[in-house]
């Protein structure tokens, strides 16, 4: 059954409202949101509230249920 | 099973306001002359600066500088902050940070892994509806300009016009704010404001903004 849940882009404050299935992985929202965005999947965490979800996990497993908000985080790297 | 299919994109709309008055304004302590030297221009001819950094902001990104710097390792955090703009100019207001603890190095600098959530707490603690408007990290004793993995970092995750990357050097006492120029980076003249002085909404509480939706048609 497919549900809608909303993505957060951290950097802009722009937000995505993505329909998936509950066996799509984090990985796989973590993807389409950096598509859409532009941006580098790798270089990204996604959280909801003060939990990091994991890659392969699915929705399911990582505990997302429809109309939950997800944020993408930048993981920087400073030298 | 299908893919993620992305449905709306809603922006977030740039605020109209005010940037923080002249008689809020100063310049950092630890400018170096040539950075006091574009302030000083810009605050003689009452050219308004593209960026403002919140006392509140500036004292957790210099004790945080000054804290690592004691075994000699670098600091690391996001700035928070808002786009705003006035009289057709944007203009970035920087008003918290979040940080949590570090993989850091004497040249080298990440967030923990493991401690992500504290810095997700921080993150929800700043009291307003951020952006991550840039990122913050201290070269201690190496002076402030952009290394290549700096730039990499800011070319990667920082790559809108309004991103900036603040570096600091507590050693040499020295702290300069850059943004992406083409294939390098060019440094960004800034005003320290106090936030007790810039005005809010009516009756002094925060002002509302609306949102505007996007539809995106799947391809």
């Amino acid at each position: 059954m497919a549900i809608r849940i909303k993505v957060k882009n951290a950097e802009t404050g722009a937000t995505v409202e993505m329909e998936l299935e509950s066996e799509n992985t984090v990985d796989e929202v973590i993807e389409s949101a950096a598509t859409f965005w532009n941006k580098d999947m790798g270089a990204y965490v996604l959280r909801k509230g003060k939990k990091v979800l994991r890659g392969g996990n699915s929705l399911v497993d990582a505990g997302i249920r429809a109309e939950d908000v997800l944020e993408l985080i930048p993981d920087p790297e400073g030298g | 099973m299908t893919r993620p299919r992305i449905v709306s994109e809603t922006k977030r709309s740039v605020e109209e306001r005010e940037p923080p008055g002249k008689s809020t304004l100063r310049a950092h302590e630890w400018l170096s002359s040539s950075s006091a030297a574009a302030y000083e221009e810009k605050v003689r001819h009452s050219i308004p600066f593209e960026v403002y950094l919140s006392y509140r902001a500036e004292r957790r990104i210099r004790e945080h500088a000054v804290r690592q710097a004691k075994d000699t390792l670098e600091a690391l955090g996001f700035l928070l902050g808002e786009v705003r703009q006035w009289q057709g100019r944007e203009y970035l207001v920087i008003l918290g940070v979040g940080t949590t603890e570090l993989r850091s190095s004497h040249s080298n600098v990440r967030f923990d892994p493991q401690a992500l959530p504290k810095l997700f707490m921080d993150l929800d603690g700043s009291g307003f509806d951020y952006v991550i408007v840039g990122w913050y990290h201290s070269h201690p004793g190496h002076t402030c300009f952009l290394s290549k993995t700096d730039l990499k970092t800011q070319r990667t995750m920082f790559n809108q016009p309004y991103h900036v990357a603040l570096v600091i050097d507590p050693m040499n006492k020295e702290i300069k704010i850059f943004r992406l120029a083409g294939n390098s980076y060019e440094e960004v003249p800034f005003a320290v404001f106090r936030e007790d002085q810039v005005k809010n909404g009516r009756n002094g509480k925060p002002r509302t903004r609306t949102l505007k939706v996007k539809p995106v048609i799947p391809t």
